[in-house]
Protein backbone atom coordinates (compact mmCIF):
# COMPACT_ATOMS: atom_id res chain seq x y z
CA UNK A 1 0.00 0.00 0.00
CA UNK A 2 2.98 2.43 0.83
CA UNK A 3 4.68 1.37 -2.14
CA UNK A 4 1.18 2.36 -4.22
CA UNK A 5 0.87 5.63 -2.60
CA UNK A 6 4.43 6.52 -3.34
CA UNK A 7 3.53 5.52 -6.99
CA UNK A 8 0.95 7.97 -6.66
CA UNK A 9 2.62 10.40 -5.75
CA UNK A 10 5.34 10.43 -8.00
CA UNK A 11 2.47 10.10 -10.68
CA UNK A 12 1.14 13.07 -9.41
CA UNK A 13 4.06 15.43 -8.81
CA UNK A 14 5.23 14.58 -12.73
CA UNK A 15 2.08 15.56 -14.12
CA UNK A 16 1.69 18.66 -12.47
CA UNK A 17 5.33 19.11 -13.90
CA UNK A 18 3.76 18.75 -17.80
CA UNK A 19 1.38 20.71 -16.48
CA UNK A 20 3.56 23.40 -15.40
CA UNK A 21 5.66 23.16 -18.78
CA UNK A 22 2.68 22.86 -21.39
CA UNK A 23 1.56 26.35 -20.09
CA UNK A 24 4.35 27.73 -21.95
CA UNK A 25 4.43 25.08 -24.92
CA UNK A 26 3.44 27.27 -28.40
CA UNK A 27 4.33 30.66 -26.88
CA UNK A 28 7.17 32.27 -28.41
CA UNK A 29 9.90 33.50 -25.62
CA UNK A 30 10.96 36.49 -27.36
CA UNK A 31 7.67 38.06 -28.12
CA UNK A 32 6.23 40.12 -25.29
CA UNK A 33 2.71 39.74 -24.70
CA UNK A 34 0.42 42.72 -25.42
CA UNK A 35 -1.58 44.19 -22.41
CA UNK A 36 -3.04 46.77 -24.56
CA UNK A 37 -5.75 44.65 -26.43
CA UNK A 38 -8.89 45.54 -25.40
CA UNK A 39 -8.03 48.70 -23.83
CA UNK A 40 -8.23 53.10 -25.28
CA UNK A 41 -5.12 53.10 -27.13
CA UNK A 42 -2.49 55.45 -26.02
CA UNK A 43 -2.93 58.86 -27.70
CA UNK A 44 -0.11 60.19 -29.30
CA UNK A 45 0.70 63.43 -30.80
CA UNK A 46 3.86 62.93 -33.84
CA UNK A 47 4.69 64.99 -36.84
CA UNK A 48 4.33 63.68 -40.08
CA UNK A 49 7.57 63.33 -42.25
CA UNK A 50 8.21 66.31 -44.11
CA UNK A 51 5.54 68.09 -42.23
CA UNK A 52 5.59 70.58 -39.38
CA UNK A 53 1.45 70.09 -38.21
CA UNK A 54 0.99 67.60 -35.27
CA UNK A 55 -0.94 64.39 -36.35
CA UNK A 56 -2.93 63.41 -32.94
CA UNK A 57 -4.53 59.66 -32.62
CA UNK A 58 -7.57 60.91 -31.06
CA UNK A 59 -8.29 62.94 -34.34
CA UNK A 60 -8.79 60.05 -35.93
CA UNK A 61 -11.82 58.42 -33.43
CA UNK A 62 -14.64 57.21 -35.92
CA UNK A 63 -12.72 55.07 -37.96
CA UNK A 64 -10.58 52.36 -37.51
CA UNK A 65 -6.84 52.77 -37.52
CA UNK A 66 -4.44 50.52 -38.86
CA UNK A 67 -1.05 51.83 -36.85
CA UNK A 68 2.35 50.12 -38.15
CA UNK A 69 5.72 50.88 -36.23
CA UNK A 70 8.46 50.26 -38.98
CA UNK A 71 12.12 51.42 -40.25
CA UNK A 72 14.04 51.28 -43.73
CA UNK A 73 16.74 48.49 -42.13
CA UNK A 74 13.71 46.33 -41.04
CA UNK A 75 13.77 43.83 -44.21
CA UNK A 76 10.15 42.10 -43.13
CA UNK A 77 8.80 45.47 -42.66
CA UNK A 78 9.63 46.36 -46.53
CA UNK A 79 7.74 43.03 -47.20
CA UNK A 80 4.90 44.56 -45.39
CA UNK A 81 5.38 48.00 -46.91
CA UNK A 82 3.75 46.80 -50.21
CA UNK A 83 0.89 44.88 -48.86
CA UNK A 84 0.05 47.77 -46.64
CA UNK A 85 0.28 50.26 -49.71
CA UNK A 86 -2.23 48.81 -51.23
CA UNK A 87 -4.29 47.94 -48.11
CA UNK A 88 -4.44 51.59 -47.64
CA UNK A 89 -5.66 52.41 -51.35
CA UNK A 90 -8.03 49.88 -50.90
CA UNK A 91 -10.02 51.11 -47.63
CA UNK A 92 -9.77 54.18 -48.77
CA UNK A 93 -11.09 56.56 -46.06
CA UNK A 94 -12.43 53.87 -44.63
CA UNK A 95 -9.68 53.36 -42.67
CA UNK A 96 -6.38 55.42 -41.19
CA UNK A 97 -2.99 53.68 -41.87
CA UNK A 98 -0.78 55.75 -40.02
CA UNK A 99 3.32 54.06 -40.16
CA UNK A 100 5.12 55.09 -37.13
CA UNK A 101 8.77 55.30 -38.61
CA UNK A 102 10.65 52.97 -35.56
CA UNK A 103 14.64 54.28 -34.55
CA UNK A 104 15.36 55.23 -38.19
CA UNK A 105 16.74 58.54 -39.82
CA UNK A 106 14.37 60.81 -41.70
CA UNK A 107 16.31 61.55 -44.61
CA UNK A 108 16.32 57.46 -45.24
CA UNK A 109 12.86 56.95 -44.63
CA UNK A 110 12.23 59.95 -47.03
CA UNK A 111 14.52 58.26 -49.21
CA UNK A 112 12.95 55.00 -49.04
CA UNK A 113 9.45 56.29 -49.63
CA UNK A 114 10.22 58.42 -52.39
CA UNK A 115 11.78 55.09 -54.21
CA UNK A 116 8.76 52.71 -53.00
CA UNK A 117 6.07 55.24 -52.49
CA UNK A 118 3.52 56.25 -49.86
CA UNK A 119 -0.25 56.31 -49.80
CA UNK A 120 -0.58 56.76 -45.80
CA UNK A 121 0.70 59.12 -43.67
CA UNK A 122 4.47 58.24 -42.27
CA UNK A 123 5.25 59.87 -38.46
CA UNK A 124 8.50 60.44 -36.96
CA UNK A 125 9.02 58.99 -33.20
CA UNK A 126 11.24 60.93 -31.14
CA UNK A 127 13.38 58.49 -28.50
CA UNK A 128 10.41 56.23 -29.09
CA UNK A 129 8.20 57.74 -26.80
CA UNK A 130 5.27 56.34 -28.72
CA UNK A 131 6.72 52.89 -29.23
CA UNK A 132 7.13 52.51 -25.70
CA UNK A 133 3.93 53.80 -25.03
CA UNK A 134 2.55 51.16 -27.07
CA UNK A 135 4.82 48.46 -25.64
CA UNK A 136 7.21 48.06 -28.76
CA UNK A 137 9.40 45.65 -28.27
CA UNK A 138 10.41 45.41 -32.02
CA UNK A 139 9.42 45.39 -35.39
CA UNK A 140 7.30 45.24 -37.86
CA UNK A 141 4.54 45.53 -35.10
CA UNK A 142 1.10 46.89 -35.82
CA UNK A 143 -1.80 47.53 -33.91
CA UNK A 144 -5.46 47.77 -34.90
CA UNK A 145 -7.66 50.27 -33.45
CA UNK A 146 -10.90 50.26 -33.53
CA UNK A 147 -13.27 53.09 -34.37
CA UNK A 148 -13.61 53.96 -30.66
CA UNK A 149 -10.35 53.85 -29.95
CA UNK A 150 -9.56 50.87 -28.66
CA UNK A 151 -6.64 48.49 -29.36
CA UNK A 152 -8.21 44.92 -30.41
CA UNK A 153 -5.46 43.47 -32.35
CA UNK A 154 -1.42 43.10 -32.09
CA UNK A 155 0.26 41.98 -34.52
CA UNK A 156 4.11 40.73 -33.67
CA UNK A 157 6.03 40.39 -37.14
CA UNK A 158 4.33 40.89 -40.70
CA UNK A 159 1.15 41.81 -41.02
CA UNK A 160 -0.60 39.86 -43.43
CA UNK A 161 -3.80 41.16 -46.10
CA UNK A 162 -5.85 38.09 -44.78
CA UNK A 163 -5.51 39.59 -41.39
CA UNK A 164 -6.46 42.64 -42.21
CA UNK A 165 -9.66 41.77 -43.61
CA UNK A 166 -10.59 39.21 -40.93
CA UNK A 167 -9.62 42.48 -38.33
CA UNK A 168 -11.65 45.37 -40.53
CA UNK A 169 -13.54 43.19 -43.06
CA UNK A 170 -13.00 43.47 -46.60
CA UNK A 171 -11.94 46.61 -48.53
CA UNK A 172 -15.10 48.49 -50.38
CA UNK A 173 -13.45 48.23 -53.50
CA UNK A 174 -13.26 44.28 -53.42
CA UNK A 175 -16.97 44.12 -51.17
CA UNK A 176 -18.25 45.98 -54.09
CA UNK A 177 -16.97 43.95 -57.02
CA UNK A 178 -17.99 41.19 -55.39
CA UNK A 179 -21.17 42.45 -55.09
CA UNK A 180 -21.48 42.97 -58.41
CA UNK A 181 -20.22 39.67 -59.35
CA UNK A 182 -22.94 37.63 -56.77
CA UNK A 183 -25.52 39.85 -58.38
CA UNK A 184 -27.98 37.67 -61.07
CA UNK B 1 14.74 89.72 -4.88
CA UNK B 2 11.33 87.16 -4.64
CA UNK B 3 12.52 86.05 -7.38
CA UNK B 4 15.59 85.42 -6.86
CA UNK B 5 14.05 83.67 -3.71
CA UNK B 6 11.76 81.24 -5.85
CA UNK B 7 14.90 80.38 -7.84
CA UNK B 8 17.11 79.18 -5.13
CA UNK B 9 13.52 77.15 -3.30
CA UNK B 10 13.65 75.41 -6.81
CA UNK B 11 16.81 75.11 -7.79
CA UNK B 12 17.85 71.67 -8.31
CA UNK B 13 20.94 70.89 -6.19
CA UNK B 14 23.51 68.26 -7.53
CA UNK B 15 22.39 65.83 -4.62
CA UNK B 16 19.02 65.78 -5.97
CA UNK B 17 20.72 64.65 -9.51
CA UNK B 18 22.63 62.09 -8.04
CA UNK B 19 19.95 60.64 -5.84
CA UNK B 20 18.05 60.89 -9.08
CA UNK B 21 20.43 58.96 -11.33
CA UNK B 22 20.87 56.30 -8.30
CA UNK B 23 16.84 55.20 -8.59
CA UNK B 24 16.97 55.60 -12.26
CA UNK B 25 19.86 53.02 -12.38
CA UNK B 26 18.10 51.28 -9.59
CA UNK B 27 14.13 51.18 -11.77
CA UNK B 28 16.93 50.04 -14.96
CA UNK B 29 18.14 46.96 -13.06
CA UNK B 30 14.94 46.17 -12.89
CA UNK B 31 13.30 46.05 -16.39
CA UNK B 32 14.09 44.11 -19.16
CA UNK B 33 15.38 45.48 -22.13
CA UNK B 34 12.99 44.25 -24.76
CA UNK B 35 15.72 44.19 -27.59
CA UNK B 36 18.58 41.64 -25.71
CA UNK B 37 15.44 40.13 -23.48
CA UNK B 38 18.22 38.81 -20.96
CA UNK B 39 19.60 42.05 -19.60
CA UNK B 40 18.44 45.06 -17.97
CA UNK B 41 17.89 48.54 -19.69
CA UNK B 42 20.38 50.09 -17.75
CA UNK B 43 23.27 47.82 -19.14
CA UNK B 44 21.82 46.92 -22.66
CA UNK B 45 23.42 48.64 -25.45
CA UNK B 46 20.02 48.39 -27.72
CA UNK B 47 19.00 51.96 -28.86
CA UNK B 48 15.67 50.94 -26.76
CA UNK B 49 17.02 50.25 -23.78
CA UNK B 50 18.28 53.89 -23.49
CA UNK B 51 15.41 55.63 -24.77
CA UNK B 52 13.39 53.58 -21.73
CA UNK B 53 16.29 54.95 -19.78
CA UNK B 54 15.69 58.14 -20.88
CA UNK B 55 11.89 58.08 -19.98
CA UNK B 56 12.87 56.62 -16.56
CA UNK B 57 14.94 60.07 -16.18
CA UNK B 58 12.37 61.67 -17.27
CA UNK B 59 9.40 60.76 -15.51
CA UNK B 60 11.98 60.84 -12.01
CA UNK B 61 12.61 64.47 -13.19
CA UNK B 62 8.63 64.87 -13.15
CA UNK B 63 8.57 63.96 -9.40
CA UNK B 64 6.78 60.64 -9.62
CA UNK B 65 8.29 58.18 -7.29
CA UNK B 66 10.27 55.25 -8.11
CA UNK B 67 7.19 52.22 -7.74
CA UNK B 68 5.38 54.54 -10.16
CA UNK B 69 8.06 54.65 -12.76
CA UNK B 70 8.22 50.92 -12.58
CA UNK B 71 4.56 50.54 -12.54
CA UNK B 72 4.57 52.93 -15.98
CA UNK B 73 5.91 50.18 -18.17
CA UNK B 74 4.42 47.91 -16.27
CA UNK B 75 1.12 49.24 -17.81
CA UNK B 76 3.03 49.41 -21.19
CA UNK B 77 4.58 45.94 -21.79
CA UNK B 78 3.22 43.85 -18.54
CA UNK B 79 4.53 41.85 -16.07
CA UNK B 80 6.84 40.48 -18.60
CA UNK B 81 8.98 43.03 -18.57
CA UNK B 82 10.06 43.34 -14.77
CA UNK B 83 13.18 40.89 -14.36
CA UNK B 84 11.97 39.30 -11.45
CA UNK B 85 8.51 37.48 -11.87
CA UNK B 86 5.76 39.07 -9.60
CA UNK B 87 4.34 37.65 -7.20
CA UNK B 88 0.76 37.26 -8.71
CA UNK B 89 -1.20 34.65 -10.50
CA UNK B 90 0.66 31.56 -12.24
CA UNK B 91 3.88 33.39 -11.23
CA UNK B 92 3.47 32.74 -7.92
CA UNK B 93 4.42 29.24 -9.01
CA UNK B 94 7.99 30.30 -9.98
CA UNK B 95 8.50 31.56 -6.51
CA UNK B 96 6.95 28.62 -4.68
CA UNK B 97 8.25 25.42 -6.81
CA UNK B 98 12.08 25.67 -6.37
CA UNK B 99 11.87 25.82 -2.84
CA UNK B 100 9.51 22.93 -2.32
CA UNK B 101 11.01 20.62 -4.90
CA UNK B 102 14.38 21.22 -3.20
CA UNK B 103 12.78 20.30 0.43
CA UNK B 104 11.20 17.36 -1.16
CA UNK B 105 14.21 16.06 -2.97
CA UNK B 106 16.29 16.48 0.59
CA UNK B 107 13.84 14.31 1.82
CA UNK B 108 13.77 11.92 -0.72
CA UNK B 109 17.53 11.72 -0.52
CA UNK B 110 17.43 11.11 3.02
CA UNK B 111 14.99 8.80 3.00
CA UNK B 112 17.01 6.54 0.92
CA UNK B 113 20.11 7.17 2.60
CA UNK B 114 18.14 6.53 5.80
CA UNK B 115 17.09 2.63 3.89
CA UNK B 116 20.49 2.11 2.98
CA UNK B 117 22.45 2.71 6.38
CA UNK B 118 19.18 0.01 7.47
CA UNK B 119 20.53 -2.60 5.21
CA UNK B 120 24.03 -2.42 5.90
CA UNK B 121 23.60 -2.33 10.05
CA UNK B 122 21.16 -5.67 9.60
CA UNK B 123 23.90 -6.79 7.22
CA UNK B 124 26.64 -6.13 10.17
CA UNK B 125 24.45 -7.52 12.80
CA UNK B 126 23.58 -10.61 11.63
CA UNK B 127 26.07 -13.78 13.27
CA UNK B 128 26.30 -16.05 10.14
CA UNK B 129 27.34 -12.53 9.03
CA UNK B 130 24.80 -12.95 6.58
CA UNK B 131 21.92 -10.79 5.50
CA UNK B 132 19.01 -10.97 7.51
CA UNK B 133 15.99 -8.95 5.34
CA UNK B 134 13.16 -8.81 7.61
CA UNK B 135 12.15 -6.22 5.67
CA UNK B 136 8.50 -7.89 4.16
CA UNK B 137 10.49 -9.09 0.40
CA UNK B 138 10.43 -12.13 -0.27
CA UNK B 139 13.99 -13.87 -1.78
CA UNK B 140 13.87 -17.43 -2.36
CA UNK B 141 17.25 -17.61 -2.98
CA UNK B 142 18.55 -15.94 -0.05
CA UNK B 143 16.54 -17.99 2.26
CA UNK B 144 17.86 -21.09 0.37
CA UNK B 145 21.32 -19.77 0.86
CA UNK B 146 20.48 -19.48 4.64
CA UNK B 147 19.15 -22.69 4.88
CA UNK B 148 22.24 -24.05 3.60
CA UNK B 149 24.63 -22.31 5.72
CA UNK B 150 22.81 -23.28 8.52
CA UNK B 151 23.00 -27.20 7.77
CA UNK B 152 27.03 -26.74 7.26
Amino acid sequence: MLRGIKLLSIAGLVLFFVWVLAKGFGLDPHEVPSVLAGRPAPDFSLTALGETTPVRLSAFKGKPVVLNFWATWCEPCKHEHEMLQNAARAYGDKVQFLGVVYQDAPEAVAAYLQRYGSTFTQLIDPESRTAIDYGVSGIPESFIIDATGVVVHKQTGVLTGELLISQLGEPPAQAEAEKATATP
Amino acid sequence: MKTLLLLIAFAVTPADEATREQQAQEIGRQLRCPVCQGMPISESPATMAQNMMARVRELLAEGKPPAEVTDYFVQRYGDWVLLKPSTQGFNLWVWILPPVVLVLAGLGVAMHLRRDVQHVAKQTASPNGIEEVNDGEDDALIRAVRREVEKS
